[in-house]
């Protein structure tokens, strides 16, 4: 069933802007509630003003679902017919930066929108007649590139442990829901009858991992400060030094004593225009060259943490010293990330040492500078290819609302069950739990419940 | 051919529909044409194989019990024969929901085939001839008249193919084979060659067969026995109740000889040796199937169920096998009480064509060829009850289209038949297909109880449901509004209705409480209420079990109503047939290749392809709100 057309009438919202992009944020509301919605969202800061007006933009805070303050914003109202849908229309103007709009997106949900679907606003604009045909056909490939480029995404995510978990939820669920049909439609067959209690206990567990799910499943961390850059490589490679010369100031402490910075440090960073987050590293080498340094050590291991989790790892390679283990193993991550040949002001000639030729690379000196403009145009390219947090957190968010559905779902198959109501007729409850979770994992035809009756079960005459 | 042609065309050869097949779904069909005026030829390669129940003597059980009904909801006859001739009766699944209730009888084999074969013999404007069909005529894109093996031509408009098994059929007992129909009947090759000729996909499929065993050489003191209901519910919504002596089944287990036996026998086994290219269906695996597929499993139970009062021949159900003739001797005589047995006919699979049903569209009517409807096994389905509700619907429909009107198209919202023959026609069958309640979505509102509510107002506008059906229908919907409404109204004090409370084990209330909150403890009955409050209206038992049901599971049916109004909702959207999903740049290439392929008749049923995503739906429904190609 397409969600689409189910709740045509239903008030929508979603960040209008590229996430992750830009000074501002623009979180869009359009539907009957819109105007509801900004009574609750958002609180005018000159005292005596009750609201918006259509078209006037207004200074002011933006509230969380419990009245506490998110954010200075600018929002804005357009009254039926005459916006950009035709219908009323919100729009909440955050602060650049994804974490703030997402903040004001989850209140205006918690207020009674629900998310929109990809290009939905558009559709709703051609609906009402906003828009004409080439302009509708135009957004129509859009749609449908946006939404190839979300199945990619979503299928990458896939590959993550979160995404493996709730496949395995999912799978759990399926095989609840096989024994209650095949019990159901096989009556006579000695199947197990699972016991009531028994599926209670099943469908409370997967509850359970549900909303741990949630809770651990922190999003919005990975992409509130954009795209996350971390500088790794041997003690006394010039790590320090990168770090400065990106930032365009003397942040870290740089010395010619190896070992020198001994905890990340982290600053913003805008790279043509991406914002990003980048963190300088405790130099990498073994335990035995660090003696006693208890500190060192600590810093070393965070370093290598720092180095997992980043979206982008720069090697730095001093040209003069040979290519250790680390440097190997850091060049062998399946990750995005660039070897920088440094201090070309010592050793002018490049290819003092072989290295791996797939692996892209420049040549710098953090000290002379050179080198560092492409080292940025680098990164800025690696971003766009990597199909990074821009447009993922799109699809995280649709995540969330699927799995915090799939919660609820299953929290009214424990309570018809708990109120003596036929383990069957709960199985309503599981289908539509097992539907909100498919849209995650793509898993939603009903044949795999079919399938999963006869695999599991000897049926039949 | 064509003088004889010339030489025969005369008033007597001469109907308005032809129906290939008698057996459920040509029944069916044919009954459903002639009642609702139409000049009805059938044909059927035996009289004596008129509604054969091939296979188990069953009708009913789970999923399929809802269709008998949904067809008797509608005027067709399945509900009406089996009520007439049952042998005995059980509702299965009475410890679970109303959803899964599902009705299940032994029929009488031959009393069954002769009830039905009264019903059409006796049919005004319904004509009952044994011949084979061996080509149909169609000139310019449209159906002209049908041709037999032996040379006679019958003109006709419409003409609704209902072959079952027996296209090029082939019957497999181990290394033999022979191609014939079920049971030593003929089969029908010419008229396969004729379908694939006017470009209808074909496929193998396969099914099977237990063997029929002699009752007299069973020990049945060895066996469980399994009586029927005490309390019969009728299959027909005109029956009120049914009295009938009713026989007996026996229960009994499989063993490690009998598991032995088939091991050793295995590589004689023609799923194994290749002898057999159909698919089978999963849902009725072979003995040996199961064996191999769950070999941890150390026994496998089997029924023994009577054929028919008249002989003495008991199916085995359960053990399916095409096993060699010698390993079945050996193999059903290691089940207890059948050490002597025996085997009065062999056990055998059965291979057939049949056509891939997205070639015809949810009315049964060839999506290419005007006039042509197919129904049953043709169309990939398995079992009497599957076939016998299409071809109610493809007789329905073959009749609107002579009358220029309407086709009844029944949803997935409105009756299993719908979620039936939508799942047919729009993602087709990898395997014979079996209906289950686990394929209906909203099962909690398409309930065998209330066929006759969802759909006996459709039959009636069909005009297949008599006056007095009809009148039955509206008596039941006046007590059921009635008694709904009194229930909301009628409120009793702590004092009144504790002390019946207490007797039937449910706790008491503190303050006054409303008929329908009495109504919803679960040991309550509005038999039992009524018995307290006599000023509640008197209702029959159908309509009590309506209200029971509304009560107790109030909250889900208001979410299923909605969910289904949604669905309805994109059902309305009709698409055009002539849409070239080509010019439609934005949708994706695998997208416009299934639409193109499968033309779907609505919005819905697009959306149900499998390889059309959401975006594709609204690229689609953008793009045809646009063009205005959305007939309403």
């Amino acid at each position: 069933m397409n969600a689409f057309f189910e709740r045509s009438s239903d008030t929508i919202a979603a960040i209008a802007t590229s996430l992750g992009r830009g000074g501002i944020a623009i979180v869009r509301v359009s539907g009957d509630l819109a105007g509801e919605i900004a009574g609750r969202v958002f609180l005018p800061f000159k005292p005596g003003k009750t609201g918006l007006r259509h078209r006037v933009m207004i200074y002011g805070h933006a509230l969380g679902p419990d009245g506490s303050t998110i954010d200075e914003v600018m929002a804005v109202f357009f009254c039926a017919p005459n916006s950009y849908t035709a219908q009323d229309v919100l729009e909440i103007h955050c602060h650049g930066g994804s974490e703030m709009a997402r903040q004001v997106l989850s209140s205006c949900m918690a207020a009674g929108a629900r998310l929109a679907e990809p290009g939905e606003f558009t559709k709703r604009a051609f609906l009402n007649g906003r828009i004409d045909l080439s302009q509708a056909e135009a957004v129509m490939r859009l749609i449908s590139a946006k939404s190839e480029k979300a199945a990619r995404l979503s299928q990458k995510q896939l590959d993550g442990a979160l995404s493996r978990e709730i496949a395995s939820l999912q799978n759990d669920l399926l095989d609840i829901m096989a024994g209650i049909e095949a019990a159901a439609d096989y009556p006579e067959e000695d199947i197990e009858n699972q016991a009531a209690s028994q599926t209670f206990d099943r469908i409370s567990s997967l509850c359970g991992a549900l909303g741990s799910l949630l809770k651990s499943a922190d999003y919005a961390k990975k992409l509130q400060d954009g795209i996350r850059i971390c500088i790794a490589g041997k003690p006394n490679a010039g790590k320090s030094s990168l770090m400065n010369a990106l930032l365009g100031e003397n942040r870290a402490i740089v010395t010619d004593i190896a070992g020198t910075t001994r905890d990340i440090l982290t600053e913003p960073l805008n790279i043509n225009g991406i914002p990003a987050t980048i963190c300088d590293t405790a130099g990498l080498r073994a335990s035995s060259e660090t003696g006693s340094d208890v500190i060192e050590r600590i810093g070393i291991e965070r370093a290598r943490a720092e180095i997992e989790s980043a979206d982008i790892v720069l090697l730095v390679w001093d040209m003069g010293e040979p290519f250790s283990d680390e440097d190997r193993r850091i060049l062998a991550l399946d990750k995005p990330k660039i070897l920088v040949k440094n201090k070309s002001d010592i050793y002018p000639a490049e290819g003092v040492q072989s290295f791996p030729e797939e692996v892209a690379s420049v040549t710098i000196s953090a000290l002379t500078l050179e080198g560092i403009d492409e080292l940025k145009r680098m990164i800025a390219s690696l971003f766009e290819e990597s199909d990074s947090l821009g447009e993922a957190s799109l699809t995280e968010e649709r995540h969330v609302e699927s799995v915090k559905n799939a919660g609820k779902a299953l929290a009214l198959a424990l309570e018809a069950l708990e109120s003596g109501l036929p383990v069957d007729v709960c199985a309503i409850d599981l289908r539509d739990a097992w539907h909100h979770l498919g849209l995650i994992t793509g898993k939603t035809a009903d044949d795999e419940l079919i399938s999963r009756i006869f695999e599991s079960f000897c049926l039949g005459k | 051919m064509q003088t004889k042609t010339d030489i025969d065309l005369n008033s007597t050869n001469s109907y308005e529909a032809v129906v290939v097949g008698a057996g459920h779904a040509g029944c069916e069909a044919g009954l459903a044409l002639a009642r609702l005026g139409i000049k009805t030829l059938v044909m059927t390669l035996s009289i004596d194989g008129v509604a054969m129940l091939a296979c188990n003597p069953s009708i009913g059980g789970t999923a399929k019990g809802h269709l008998v009904r949904e067809i008797d909801a509608l005027g067709g006859e399945m509900g009406l024969a089996i009520d007439d001739t049952f042998l005995q009766s059980r509702m299965l699944n009475t410890g679970k929901g109303p959803a899964v209730h599902s009705l299940r009888t032994q029929a009488d084999k031959k009393q069954y085939q002769y009830r039905m074969l009264r019903a059409l013999q006796h049919q005004d404007n319904l004509t009952l001839i044994q011949g084979e069909i061996a080509d149909i005529d169609i000139k310019n894109g449209k159906v002209q008249g049908v041709k037999t093996a032996t040379g006679a031509y019958y003109s006709c408009r419409v003409c609704i193919i209902a072959s079952g098994v027996y296209l090029k059929s082939r019957v497999i007992i181990g290394e033999y084979t022979s191609y014939e129909g079920p049971s030593g009947l003929m089969n029908a090759n010419p008229l396969s060659d004729c379908l694939k000729s006017l470009g209808f996909e074909l496929r193998r499929f396969k099914t099977g067969t237990p063997a029929r065993i002699d009752i007299r050489s069973v020990d049945l003191s060895k066996l469980e026995p399994q009586s029927g209901d005490s309390r019969i519910v009728p299959f027909s919504f005109m029956n009120d109740v049914l009295e009938k002596e009713q026989v007996c089944c026996y229960l009994g287990y499989t063993n490690q000889r009998t598991h032995d036996i088939i091991r050793d026998n295995l590589h004689r086994a023609p799923m194994f040796t290749g002898i057999i290219e159909g698919v089978g269906p999963r849902y009725c695996p072979s003995i040996e199937d199961k064996i191999v597929r769950f070999a941890d499993k150390d026994r496998h139970q089997f029924f023994l169920e009577p054929e028919s009062l008249f002989t003495t021949e008991w199916y085995v159900q359960g053990m399916s096998t095409s096993l060699p003739e010698e390993v079945q001797m050996e193999l059903y005589r290691t089940l207890p009480g059948l050490e002597n047995v025996n085997i009065v006919r062999l056990a055998y699979a059965i291979e057939y064509d049949c056509i891939n049903p997205t070639m015809v569209k949810t009315s049964l009517e060839s999506k290419d060829i005007p006039g042509l409807f197919f129904a049953g096994q043709i169309n990939g389905s398995s079992g009497y009850e599957e076939a016998a509700a299409q071809g109610l619907i493809a007789g329905i429909n073959a009749a609107m289209l002579l009358k220029e009107r309407d086709p009844l198209l029944l949803g997935r919202a409105d009756a299993y038949i719908g979620v039936l023959i939508d799942d047919l026609t729009t993602k087709g069958t990898g395997e014979p297909y079996r209906m289950m309640t686990s394929r209906a979505e909203y099962r909690l509102s398409l309930r065998q109880d209330n066929a006759d509510l969802r759909l006996t107002e459709m039959g009636r506008k069909v005009g297949l449901v008599s006056d007095e059906r009809y009148t039955r229908l509206i008596k039941k919907k006046t007590e059921l509004e009635s008694a709904l409404a009194a229930i909301d109204e009628k409120h009793y004090g702590p004092a009144l209705i504790n002390p019946h409370l207490e007797s039937i084990k449910e706790p008491p209330v503190k303050s006054g409480v409303s008929a329908r909150d009495v109504l919803k403890r679960p040991n309550a009955s509005y038999e039992w209420l009524f018995g307290i409050d006599p000023s509640l209206p008197d209702i029959g038992p159908q309509a009590q079990e309506q209200v029971e049901i509304a009560v107790r599971y109030e909250g889900y049916l208001r979410r299923q109503a909605a969910q289904t109004q949604a669905l309805r909702r994109m059902e309305d959207l009709r698409l055009s047939e002539n849409v070239d999903y080509d010019e439609i740049g934005a949708l994706r290439i695998e997208a416009r290749q299934k639409l193109s392929q499968i033309r779907p008749q609505t919005l819905g049923q697009a959306s149900r392809i499998s390889g059309v995503s959401p975006a594709d739906i609204t690229v689609l429904m953008v793009w045809l709100e646009k063009k205005n190609a959305f007939q309403r």
